[in-house]
């Protein structure tokens, strides 16, 4: 599904912040990212959305050379990959309901079919009281659950979540994991960059560690 | 795009342009005014331009035969020649007959040179008054032709004139332009950064260039139209107030009627706005597309 081969990034300002990273993601695989600030985690998610062209090496997203997509193939390579982030980037003047639609709006999706999917996923993360609240009435592990949504929305291949707990309380928190572990079980692919080192201990799954640029540790049924 | 993502996006730009109403009719206003400007520039363009072409064709094209020549052959030769419309024969003999007509009593006087002097004449109607150069330097090389007479003084400083305004009012056009542009490109670009987030959200889920740039294009063409409408829509007025007061004031200042003025300065006016309020738009957004 996602595959790095001899992955290197250089920054435009010189900051080498990979290299030479293979990783192999199958589908329908939970995977932590693991390691120090500045290990390269969100460089890693970065060549993934081809947000971040590798300097050297290819990246390849479901048979997709990410590095070699021109501009204007980089927003359907979007439409199959989720992301969700430590600041959940809701727009405030939209509603809850809204801001999941807004995800729909750019493949063009029949106003009927939004809201059908809108309200499936308010179901799936809980929120199907709150569509027509606004973000800031929304406490931080409410916030999440809609950025998840928005993410997933699109019925994405992968999820990927750049700290996602990173703003949270241990509590809600472990809710949040929880969230993202049911949507794995329904078949996405989820990588999961965290800091977090109990919900790595605790859940077993897949940790890839970094350090420096490199990937340093790759378990199965790994800890932090 | 489908038309529904259009419309919401068109929408949008109504939205963007509203959200700062403030800014946005202050821009329109001032965009409004230079195009008021231009069109009439356009207005005393497309006259100047009438005056001269009809002055020109009163600048009569003369061909001089030579004695001998056949006038059939020089006929068809002067048809072909590129930018002439028209052409009149004066034989000797009508020649003759008008200067008589013009001596009246002193016409024995011709009866002392005997043969008739004068030659035949082709008289030329040329399609634009800048062709009748061109044409005479071609009709002076066929063969039977004595000489070519035309106002050549009047005609080249007339040209001259109608030049200079064609110029300077490319150049007054160019920097009201560039300097309404400045106005759209900097409005926009406030609508633009307040809109950051959406537009980084937008690429984010995978909207495509043209969809992060459509609202603020419909913005730029909202701004551009407005002012192309009421630019020409008083400029229509104010032509028609002209075309009303000009008989009297001006009696022998032929203007060209107004059906033959606003269409065009609307449609150039219009035309200005839609490149004003797209180009302007685009540089707005450009940075933040990728
Ligand atoms: N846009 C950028 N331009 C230049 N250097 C960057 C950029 N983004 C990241 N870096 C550098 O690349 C290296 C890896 O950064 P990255 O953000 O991938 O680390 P990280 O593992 O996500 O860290 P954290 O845990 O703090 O989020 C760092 O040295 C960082 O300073
Ligand atoms: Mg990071």
């Amino acid at each position: 599904m996602i595959n790095f081969f001899e992955v290197s990034k250089i920054y435009p300002n010189g900051t080498a912040a990979l290299y030479r990273i293979n990783l192999t993601v199958g589908k329908g695989e939970f995977l932590f990212l693991v390691g120090p600030s500045g290990s390269g985690k969100s460089t890693v998610l970065r060549l993934i959305t081809g947000e971040e062209k590798p300097t050297e090496g290819k990246v390849l997203v479901s048979d997709l050379n990410v590095g070699r997509l021109r501009r204007r193939e980089i927003p359907y390579l979007r439409r199959k990959i989720g992301v969700v982030f430590q600041d959940f980037r809701l727009l405030p003047n939209l509603t809850v309901a809204e801001n999941i639609a807004f995800a729909l709006e750019v493949s063009e999706v029949k106003p009927k079919e939004t809201r059908r999917r809108v309200r499936q996923v308010l179901e799936l993360v809980g929120l199907s009281h709150k569509a027509a609240i606004y973000p800031d009435e929304l406490s931080g592990g409410e916030r999440q659950r809609v950025s998840i949504a928005r993410a997933i929305v699109n019925n994405p291949l992968v999820l990927l979540a750049d700290e996602p707990t990173g703003n949270l309380d241990p509590e809600t928190s472990w809710e949040i994991v929880k969230l993202l572990e049911t949507i794995n079980q329904r078949g996405t692919t989820v990588i999961m960059a965290t800091h977090n080192e109990t919900i790595v201990n605790t859940l077993q799954k897949r940790v890839v560690a970094m350090a420096e640029g490199r990937t340093v540790r790759d378990e199965r049924r790994g800890t932090y | 795009m489908k038309l529904r993502t259009t419309v919401k996006l068109a929408g949008e730009g109504m939205t963007n342009l509203r959200a700062r109403s403030g800014l946005g009719i202050t821009a329109v206003t001032i965009i409004t005014l230079a195009f008021i400007i231009v069109g009439f520039f356009l207005q005393i363009y497309l006259n100047l331009d009438n005056l001269s072409q009809s002055l020109a064709q009163r600048l009569q094209l003369r061909v001089f035969v030579a004695e001998g020549a056949s006038l059939l052959q020089l006929e068809t030769g002067l048809r072909r020649l590129p930018g002439v419309s028209g052409l009149d024969i004066i034989t000797k003999e009508e020649a003759l007959q008008s200067l008589k007509k013009q001596l009246g009593e002193r016409a024995q006087l011709l009866e002392l040179v005997g043969q008739n002097p004068l030659p035949n004449t082709f008289v030329l109607q040329v399609e634009r008054a800048e062709l009748i150069p061109g044409v005479a330097a071609a009709a002076t090389g066929l063969d039977g032709v004595e000489e070519v007479v035309y106002g050549r003084e009047s005609l080249g400083k007339l040209l001259n004139l109608v030049d200079a305004i064609s110029w300077l009012s490319l150049a007054g056009g160019i920097v009201i332009f560039s300097a309404t542009l400045f106005i759209v490109v900097n409005t926009i670009r406030l609508t633009v950064i307040a809109r950051k987030q959406e537009i980084a959200i937008r690429r984010l889920v995978g909207a495509t260039n043209s969809f992060i740039r459509a609202p603020f294009l419909f913005e730029g063409l909202y701004m551009g139209l407005t002012a192309a409408c009421i630019a020409s829509l008083l400029g229509d007025l104010v032509y028609r107030l002209v075309m009303q007061e000009a008989p009297q004031v001006l009696p022998f200042l032929p203007l060209l009627p107004r059906n033959a003025v606003s269409p065009l300065v609307t449609v150039a006016l219009f035309l200005m706005g839609i490149l004003l309020g797209l180009s302007g738009s685009s540089i707005s957004v450009r940075r933040y597309l990728r």
